[in-house]
């Protein structure tokens, strides 16, 4: 019998490799590298003549973090050019609404609880990459390396992963499905004076808005074995945003001032 | 519920496993019952704690050391005792297994079945010198309106002397990382509450050194009662009022309602025109991100609290910039019984010398921890992360010092009521002199 399981076992470890080899990039109907993974991520999710019509966005939806039975409703608003974005948490009673604020001039996070704080240099990059939304419309402006690293599962689903280093920051990894070509999964270390986190999100329940696909749902995976959803119920596009939420506070023109 | 649970196993209310003289099927499935428990506290442990290396080989060791035992234990108590074995292989606090018994006893725990414990006397007890103090009594109180005043020592408290107290606390805290004067802190706490119109008998001695019997009637203790997602809901009162002198005072018996706590904090800043006393005492801590943000109101500049070190993660305490920082003294007040969050506060303060702290030394359980039940019905207390100071120090097992120790002596009283609070005020208007 143990034989039998150890036999088995070394057919297995023989077999992945060949496996692995039909998929791997570069392969017969493969993509060869990092640029073509992303390029074809902008194709299937509504090519860059869709993008150039989304000029600002608004949506709605729902954070929970079943560990702690939070949840809270989440808006998001922004525009593309200039790069803005504005996005607020209600927490309740955990602890008001936080917002995060992207605009030309600075990014800042405010909340009742906790005040205002100006975000600078990764935590910033950070944030301006989660306002540009399609940061594979333009590699370029956000990430100064990218490589096609190999194909790996995401769930059931075979993926090529790809590494973006940001021009500030560390790299994160990405996974795009090799069938489909939407961004599935990305692992990417949150950098902030409060510290680093290693997180990985999952993207799924893709839908069409306006001319482009959006994700409507993603799940994030803490280390501590925690998880935190984000489901979306409803993105309008070309809607004019509210410029009030863009406003600067005082404690944070403050702080620059410093 | 971990106080809980702490308070009824000092109360010595854990007996021993009812196991033994059943029949053998039944203990075949004690048996599994305490290997499968003995296998989740060691994977609990594994998954979740900080520090792979004190969860790396060593621990693989001492499972493959110890599982064999919990195979032969002949009872519940020895399986208990080997998992108690393992967990001190960590030799860190916040690691114990609580007895089911300790759990059912919870379950029951009035007479009349009624778990209802909002019924409260208003007095604080504390030990002193193998005395027990009365050393607050809260305003409106049924303690308030009685004889009682603060200072007085209490010889019996309903049915129990301060011997059996002081016994409790001293097997209670022999092995573990509780203080003997904070658990005898808990147990007043414990035995000065109840339902609504219990009674509570005591036999007290005045500043005068002359006896007094006085009985209790419990009323409704103050606060509201907040439901934050899955936390257990919890009683909360704040106080917040200003006296003649301008000097605010800031209470709360635990961080857990963030949204009311921070108005009536920021309400009790902009009014407080000489200076503010935050009073810690007897506060058990609650959510993490209400140091910092309390700390924040002081400071123009922001700064660090302290760091929380999880399994794949370091989380910093930040104190955020205020744009308009309250600049006047602040004083906070702690005791024996203030706990994690409220020693993080005032250590944090400290630190930064944002504060000036008064009264004695907090409980040093500063470690957040978390209670799940085992298989057999014993429960297991992990912590899940490790905490340090903005200066890189543990508080953990040695809590925060004041910067003036305020003795709790029978003169002290003589001259006020509350001599931590006093002392404070005092060097508050000093400091705006």
């Amino acid at each position: 019998m143990n034989r039998l399981l150890t036999t088995l076992a070394l057919t297995m470890m023989f077999v992945g490799p060949v496996l692995a080899q039909d998929k791997a990039p570069g392969s017969a109907g493969m993509l060869k590298t990092a640029e073509e993974v992303l390029a074809r991520y902008v194709q299937v999710t509504g090519g860059k003549d869709g993008y150039a019509k989304i000029k600002s966005y608004i949506s709605t939806g729902t954070m929970e973090m079943p560990a702690s039975g939070l949840k809270a409703p989440v808006k998001t608003m922004g525009t593309m050019k200039p790069l803005t974005m504005y996005m607020s948490i209600d927490l309740g009673q955990f602890g008001g609404t936080t917002e995060q604020v992207v605009t030309e001039k600075a990014t800042w996070s405010a909340s009742a609880i906790q005040g205002t704080r100006v975000l600078t240099g990764s935590e910033e990059a950070q944030m301006k990459r989660a306002a540009a939304m399609f940061p594979e419309l333009t590699p370029e402006k956000f990430f100064k390396e990218m490589s096609l690293e190999g194909v790996e599962k995401v769930g059931d689903e075979d993926c090529y992963k790809v590494k973006l280093t940001p021009k500030e920051g560390k790299p994160e990894m990405v996974f795009y499905s090799v069938k489909s070509g939407l961004r599935l999964k990305n692992v990417m270390t949150m950098q902030s004076p409060q510290g680093e986190m290693q997180i990985e999100s999952q993207s799924s329940d893709y839908r069409d808005v306006g001319p482009i696909k959006m994700p409507f749902k993603a799940v994030q995976k803490f280390p501590n074995g925690m998880s935190m959803s984000m489901v979306t119920e409803s993105i309008e596009v070309n809607k004019p945003v509210d410029d009030a939420k863009f406003k600067m506070p005082a404690a944070v023109a403050k702080q620059l001032e410093k | 519920m971990k106080q809980l649970l702490l308070l009824v196993t000092a109360m010595g209310l854990i007996g021993h496993s009812s196991l033994c003289g059943e029949d053998p099927a039944a203990a075949k499935n004690v048996t599994a019952l305490n290997v499968q428990s003995f296998d989740k506290v060691w994977s609990l442990v594994k998954e979740r704690h900080w520090d792979s290396e004190a969860v790396g080989e060593s621990w693989d060791r001492a499972r493959d050391e110890l599982r064999p035992k919990v195979e032969a234990a002949a009872d519940q108590d020895a399986a208990r005792k080997v998992i108690g074995e393992l967990i001190g292989r960590l030799n860190q606090s916040h690691f114990a297994v609580v007895p089911k018994e300790v759990y059912e006893e919870i379950e029951g725990d009035d007479d009349d079945g009624n778990n209802d414990k909002d019924g409260y006397t208003g007095l604080v007890i504390r030990e002193r010198e193998d005395k027990l103090i009365i050393t607050q009594i809260h305003a409106d109180s049924p303690a308030a309106a009685s004889v009682l005043r603060p200072g007085w020592t209490i010889e019996e408290v309903g049915k129990r002397t301060v011997a059996d107290f002081l016994k409790v606390a001293r097997v209670t805290t022999k092995d573990g990382p509780m203080t003997r004067q904070t658990m005898i802190g808990l147990l007043g706490e414990k035995r000065s509450r109840g339902s609504i119109g219990d009674t509570l008998k005591l036999k007290c001695t005045d500043l005068e050194g002359k006896s007094h019997d006085v009985e209790l009637t419990l009323t409704k203790a103050p606060g509201t009662r907040v439901k934050l997602g899955n936390f257990p809901e919890m009683q909360v009162a704040i106080t917040s009022k200003v006296d003649d002198n301008g000097i605010g005072y800031f209470a709360f018996s635990s961080f857990f309602d963030p949204q009311r706590m921070m108005e009536a904090y920021d309400e009790l800043l902009s009014k407080s025109s000489t200076g503010l006393v935050i009073d810690l005492r007897g506060n058990h801590g609650g959510l993490v991100i209400l140091p910092p943000a309390i700390g924040s109101r002081l400071s123009g500049e922001g700064g660090k609290m302290g760091r929380m070190q999880m399994k794949g993660a370091k989380i910093n305490l930040l104190m955020n910039p205020w744009a308009d920082p309250y600049e006047k003294p602040v004083a906070i007040l702690i005791d024996e019984c203030s706990i994690s969050a409220a020693e993080i506060l005032a250590g944090g303060l400290k630190d930064l010398k944002l504060a000036r702290v008064f009264g004695s030394r907090t409980a040093g359980l500063v470690l957040p921890s978390t209670f799940e039940r085992l298989p057999n019905g014993d429960g297991i207390q992990y912590a899940f992360a490790d905490y340090r100071s903005a200066s890189g120090d543990t508080l953990e097992g040695i809590g925060v010092t004041p910067d003036e120790e305020v003795e709790l002596t029978t003169d002290a009283y003589k001259k006020a009521a509350d001599p931590v609070f006093a002392r404070a005020s005092e060097w508050i208007q000093s400091q705006s002199d």
